[in-house]
Order: C-alpha cells, then structure tokens, then sequence
C-alpha cells in the first residue's frame, strides 16, 4: 500500500543526510510503528509519505503511484493525518476542525454534516454535545479524538500519525491506543504511527520499524523484534518495557510479602 | 449662557457639518486606503524576510516625521506633479488643458494621513501573521489546504485580534492627526483649533478638541466592538460594531447636507445687526484665502463679505501656512488674499537689503506680475511688520528706545517671538546688524508670547506692529535706526487667472488705502481681547462699516 524504496533526506546537498537508504513495505491493512529516540529520522519519514518534506533521493509510491507525480495538495487529502501536538484550529468549532478536508473537497453542507456527527460517534463524542463547542474547552483526550475524527474525516483509508498520544496522561493514552487499534481494524486503515514509546509500539503494532541514526536497523513483528532482535540496540529497545514490566512485578511482590 | 459665549457657539456650530463632515471623510477615507495599501504589504512581508524589513523601516521612518511637516511636504510636492502633468497634457492635446486636481488640502491631507495609518497596521498585521503558532500552519499544510487556504483560513483568523488591535491604533493616530490638516488647507476639525488658538477663541478650541476626542472614540470603540465579536464568535456583536462603525461614518459624511444655519440658530440669541442685503450672486466661487493669524482671518472675511455684497459668490479658505499660501495663490487653488511686502521681498524675491517703502512696493508689484502672473491691487493702507517691543516702565528703566540699546543689555535679557520670526533671515540679520546676544530665546504661539512678556517671562518680544495687544499690554516698539526690518505692507494679491477679472477687481478697489493702521489694530484687537471678544465674522463687519465700504 505504501512502499518506500532507498529514500533519503538531505538538507545540505548531500553532505549529511537525516534519513538514508530507507526501505519499507506498508502491506494493506497493516499498523507500522516507526520506532525510535528522537532525531532519528522517524518523522522525517514519516513526513516525506504526504510530501509535507520532499525526498532528496529514492522513491515513495502511495496505492501503486509515484508521490512525485501528483499534486501534493490532493495527494494530502486523500491521506489522513494526526499531529504530534493536536494541532485542532482554536478559531473553529469542533465541527468545522472535524470538517475541514471535506470542505476543502467540496463536499455537499449535508453531507458534510453527517459526516461529522457519524465521525464524532465514533470516535465516542456525543456529536449534539461537542459539534458547536471550541477545541479550547475540551480536555486534551477529547481533542486528540476529534484530531483523529478530522483525520478520517474524508474515508482516507491511509492514515499517517506522528506521536499522536505524545501529550496525553496515561490513563486517557491507553483508552485512545485501544480504541484507535479498534478503529483501524473496523475501517481496514492502513496506517504509519510514529512513536518513540516502546510499550506503545509493541501494544498497537502489527509490525514495527526501528531506527537509529536516520537507517531502518529492523522491520518486524513485536514477537519477531522481543524473540529474534537482530542487533544490540534493538535487543536494549525491547528490553526496556521488560524490565519496567519485570520491575513493576517485583513491587506488586513485595507488597504481597509484607501484608 | 452669556450673548458672547452664544456667539462663539453659534459660529462653532455654523461650521460643525463642514468642518465634522470633512473630518470623517478625510480620516475614513486615508484609513480605507491604509488598510487596503497595509495588509497586502504586510502579508508579503510576513512570508518575505528581504521584504519586511525595508517596509517596515521606511514606514517607521514616515512616523519619525513631525505630523505637520509631513501634511505640508505634500504640497510642494503635489504641485511640481501638477506642473509635470499639466505639461504632459498641455503637449499631447494642447491649448490650456490642466491636470484635474488641486495640490492644495484634500489630496496632500490624505496622501499624508494614509502613510501615518500604514505603520500600526503594517507592524501589528507583520507579527500577528509571524507569530501564528508554525504547528497550526503545518496542520494546515497537512490536511491538504493551498498556501491560499492556509493563509485565509489559519493564518488571517488566527491574526485577526492582533490585527485589528492594529487598525485601532490607527484610527486614533489618523483621526487626532488630521486636526493638522488645516495649514495645507484642508477643513476638518482643526480648523476650530486652529483658528481658536489664533483668536484666542476658547470656545472654538474646545469645540474641535472634544470632537475631534469624541470622534476617534467613537471609531475606536464600535471597532473594538467588532473585535470581541470576533473573539467571541458572536455575529451579534460583530454586526452591531458594523452598524455603529456605518453610521458614524455614513453620519459624518451625510452631516454636510445639514444646514449650518439652522445649527446656528439653535443658540443664537439674536440677530447681532441687520444682515447686510447682499445683491444676487452669480457665476464662479472666488476663494479668499488667509493665514494663521487674527488679523488675517479678519481680513478674510471682510474681502469675502466685500465681494459678496457686489454680487459675486466668495468663500474663505483659513489658516494656510505662511509658506504654503503664495504657492496656492500662484497656482491659483485660492484667488486672493493678503500678503506683506516684506515677506514677498526677503523669503521669494531673495532681497538682503531693507528698502524705501514705495521703492519695495513698485519692485514687487512689477517682480510678482513678471515671474508669477499674479496682480499687486494696491497697498491696504497699514504695515505690519515685525517689531520688537518691551514693557513700558521696563523699557523706561532700561532707557531703551531702539534695537541699538539693546546691544550692551542682550546679554541679560530674554527674547520671545513666534515660530516662524526666528526662523526668517529678517531675524538674523537684525541680530548680526546690532550684535544682539540674548540670554534666552523663547518661541511661543503669538497668544502666548503676550501673555509671557506681560508676565515678565520673557524681557523683549518680536510683536507685530498692526497688533491690538501692543497697546493693550501697554508695550512699546523699539526703533530700527539701521534699517534692518523690511517694509511690511499689507497688500492685496489676486491670482494669475483672477488678475484682469473685472467683477472682482471692482468690488475690491474700495478696500485699496482705505485701512490705517489705527483701524486694523482695533479689528485686531476686538477678536483677541479676553473679554467681550468678537468673532471674526462681527469684526470684518466692524471693519467695512467703519472704513465706509459696507452696503447700506
């Protein structure tokens, strides 16, 4: 569905690059995590899918075509985008955030409408309720679902998502994971979710994309990255939530002993 | 309310839908065209760092100018375009064609005002645009909007506040600084200052202050209405702002449909003497043009009646600036008014010597007919000329009694004049002929300058000798034995295309040697006094009756 072939990124003609020789297969219905510490280029790719950054070499195909030959207006809305920090226009109301790709698409004000209620349904805003209310007034859960909303409000069925659930307390980051993976499978999305939580990549991918240093180190599974890491970095990236897991394991422990 | 007070009022209100109505026009009109001038530029100038920086640094330069020097750069420059354009028309279809505007008032006022409305737009819509959070932007790109889209549906909303914050300060900039408006000529609200000042009408100064206060307010308040309507997403309050701002505007500028008259009469206690009968008037509307002083606008009005009660149409046009108002004449955006051969013969005509007066008189009758076109009718009979006078009983002690004594005493004494006397090589040369070293140098408004030697501020004024205040402040005039000072003769000037006007030279023959010195100084005085001042238009009626040409 989304195929990325020795795709790189320069800022400086050559000379450094903040993104090389990346090779990826996004399959058709699949989750893809591109996992990551910061600054190593997992945005960066992930930009470069809706032409937001334009590659310096290789070649990007979005649904069998070339990203390079086509308008990179259009080709934006037809994939659905989540930002890192939200980014839902404070100037408009939860309807017209939720609305806006459909406008811009010059879809029909009915058809519009039901468009957003269905959407804010879904994603669990009662839409009577939020439609006419400002961003300002949600809480930041709230928002992140109408960010998720907007995104999907066009029937894209490609969705691009860069630390999504970054801002949120991690009780409302777990209700949104779940529910987002519930969604993407119900609607048969293919998505790119860019995160550098390991918990959060090994919970909601299908398969997951390490990198270091702008490279793709590994592509596969959680099973296949936990089981079979192919070098040490990946192994101590898998081992973190482990031992967190382990850790938390020794505290409920000892709690039992005492008592 | 006292009889003078109503007739001060009366005149203010006589005057308020010209003067109110220009006023909103001016200003509303240089604001329309700022904003529409400011917002593009300024949008280029967010997205181009080369660009912003010299827009925004030519347009801090143009407030750095003092307002009313860049009201009166305008004029010369819009004349040397009129000149170019008139050529260019003159050769391509010949004859006497003209370019079809005037470089006077209405076009240098908003030239000048649009460029001081374009700073706080400019800057504020700059930062508002730049200081858009670049997440909302990228949001923007990424949902799929065109640079178009991102700009009118993020970047602008998201601006709005700021921007308008922008347009506010304007408003009150633009509306405060066109009361400046009236030394090039052009009537707004402070025409009742500046012709208050002069005269010493407080009512007047008071009228254009609280107006002119009243206006920008006004505007500030119903845009600031249509901001919180934004803020606030409420149609309700945007559109009420919209429909205040419209019919401040909209009344202001339908005000000049109302009569002035009936204002008037509104406070007018009773008619001040029977209103002279004046003939039918027909044909053109001769433009009686005055300076910034009392004296001037008495004459003003005396020539304008004079010429009305011979059945031609007049108007005054008050309070030109000195330099401003023999480039109108010459260029005819007014037809005549009063002018002083001294001045004619130190600032146009270059002479460093003083002269005979007769000799000065027939020189500048015969340079201003050659070089400009323009007609020396004849002398009015009196001389107004810069002097410098003391106290009485200071002079006295001082036993000073000409510029030479003061030589020896300068060094102890101040000195007080207006604005323009030390500004003019008169000045210069009376100083270098007699060596005068004063200890301090004062500029006042000529109001003031009186009250300030009265006071014992100042020890030694340059007064002006037709002034009413030089007798009533029991001052003295001290002797020019070098013959520094200049003749200043007051003589009436007609412009180019008025000069052989038969109509107009024979109403205003009668007004030639008829004024002696004594007489003008008494009009003077009747509109600078403190008590029981008159109002221009009751002292040029004294004036004609007094030298025997008003109509029975």
């Amino acid at each position: 569905m989304i195929h990325l072939d020795q795709v790189g990124k320069s800022y400086d003609g050559g000379r450094t690059w903040a993104v090389r020789g990346i090779y990826l297969h996004v399959r058709e219905g699949e989750l893809m995590v591109l996992l990551g510490e910061s600054g190593c280029g997992k945005t960066t790719t992930l930009k470069m899918i809706n032409r937001l950054i334009e590659v310096t070499h290789g070649r990007i195909e979005v649904a069998g075509d070339d990203v390079r030959d086509q308008d990179p207006v259009l080709l934006r809305r037809r994939i659905g985008y989540v930002f890192q920090r939200i980014g839902l226009f404070p100037h408009m109301t939860v309807g017209e955030n939720v609305a806006v790709v459909p406008n811009l698409l010059g879809w029909e004000k009915p058809a519009v409408a039901d468009r957003v209620g269905e959407l804010l349904a879904m994603v669990g805003l009662a839409p009577d309720t939020y439609r006419d209310r400002l961003p300002q007034h949600l809480s930041g859960g709230q928002q992140q679902r109408v960010g998720v909303a907007r995104a999907l409000a066009a029937r894209s069925n490609i969705m691009l998502m860069d630390e999504p659930f970054g801002a949120l307390d991690p009780l409302t980051r777990a209700s949104l994971q779940d529910e987002y993976r519930r969604i993407h499978r119900r609607l048969g999305l293919t998505s790119v979710m860019v995160t550098h939580d390991m918990t959060e990549a090994l919970l909601m991918a299908d398969r997951i994309a390490c990198m270091r240093g702008g490279e793709i180190v590994q592509v596969g599974s959680p099973h296949q990255l936990m089981t079979e890491p192919e070098d040490d970095f990946v192994r101590q990236l898998m081992e973190t939530p482990k031992e967190q897991a382990d850790r938390l394991e020794r505290i409920v422990q000892d709690e039992d002993t005492d008592a | 309310m006292d009889a003078e007070t109503a007739h001060h009022l009366a005149e203010a209100l006589q005057n308020l839908p010209r003067y109110l109505g220009q006023h909103v026009l001016i200003s509303a009109l240089s604001l329309g065209i700022g904003i529409v001038v400011s917002l593009p530029l300024a949008i280029l100038g967010a997205r181009s760092a080369r660009l912003r920086w010299p827009t925004l640094t030519a347009a801090s330069v143009i407030q750095t100018i003092p307002s009313i020097a860049l009201l009166a750069l305008f004029y010369p420059v819009l004349l040397g375009v009129k000149y170019v354009v008139t050529e260019v028309l003159r050769s391509a279809a010949g004859g006497e064609a003209e370019a079809p505007f005037s470089a006077l008032g209405f076009l240098p006022t908003i030239i000048a005002l649009t460029l001081y409305s374009m700073l706080p737009i400019l800057r504020n819509t700059v930062t508002a645009i730049t200081g858009v959070d670049p997440a909302m932007t990228e949001a923007a790109r990424g949902l799929g909007m065109r640079p178009r889209q991102v700009l009118l549906k993020v970047e602008l909303p998201l601006a709005l506040p700021v921007i308008i914050a922008g347009v506010r300060t304007a408003t009150v900039w633009v509306v405060g600084i066109a009361t400046l408006s009236d030394p090039i000529g052009q009537e707004s609200l402070g025409s009742y200052i500046f012709a208050g000042l002069q005269m010493e009408n407080w009512i007047s100064v008071l009228v254009g202050c609280v107006l002119a206060a009243g206006l920008a307010l006004a505007l500030d308040q119903w845009i600031g209405l249509m901001q919180s309507g934004v803020d606030t997403r409420s149609r309700r309050r945007l559109a009420a702002g919209a429909v205040g701002l419209a019919v401040v505007i909209g009344g202001g500028l339908a005000l000049p449909l109302v009569p002035g008259d009936r204002l008037a009469a509104l406070v007018r206690p009773a008619p001040l003497a029977a209103p002279e009968r004046r003939a039918e008037q027909t044909g053109r509307t001769y433009v009686i043009g005055s300076k910034t002083f009392a004296e001037q606008y008495v004459l003003a009005h005396a020539i304008r009646d004079q010429v009305r009660a011979h059945g031609l149409k007049a108007t005054t046009r008050e309070g030109l600036g000195s330099a401003v108002i023999f480039r109108a004449l010459a260029a005819g955006d007014i037809d005549c008014y009063v002018g002083y051969t001294g001045t004619i013969w130190v600032n146009y005509m270059d002479r460093r010597r003083a002269a005979d007066p007769q000799d000065v008189l027939t020189e500048m009758t015969w340079w201003l007919a050659e070089t400009h076109g323009i007609r020396c009718l004849g002398p009015l009979g009196f001389e107004n000329a810069y002097a410098l006078a003391m106290k009485r009983d200071r002079a006295e002690a001082l036993g000073v009694t000409s510029v030479a004594d003061l030589q020896a005493l300068a060094a102890d004494l101040r000195i007080g004049g207006s604005y323009e006397f030390f500004g003019r090589p008169e000045w210069t040369r009376l100083r270098d002929a007699y060596g005068l070293a004063f200890a301090g140098r004062r500029q006042f408004q000529a109001t003031f300058m009186y009250k300030a030697i009265a006071g014992g501020e100042v020890d030694v004024v340059a007064a002006f000798s037709s002034d009413g205040r030089i007798a009533a402040y029991d001052l003295v005039t001290l002797a020019d034995p070098k013959h520094v000072l200049p003749p200043y003769d007051a003589v009436l000037l007609l412009a180019p295309d008025v000069a052989h006007d038969e109509a107009l030279v024979t109403a205003l023959k009668p007004l030639v040697r008829a004024i002696p010195v004594e007489t003008m100084r008494r009009a003077n005085y009747q509109v600078m006094r403190d008590e029981h001042t008159q109002t221009a238009d009751q002292a040029a009626a004294w004036l004609r009756r007094e030298i025997g040409v008003a109509g029975k």
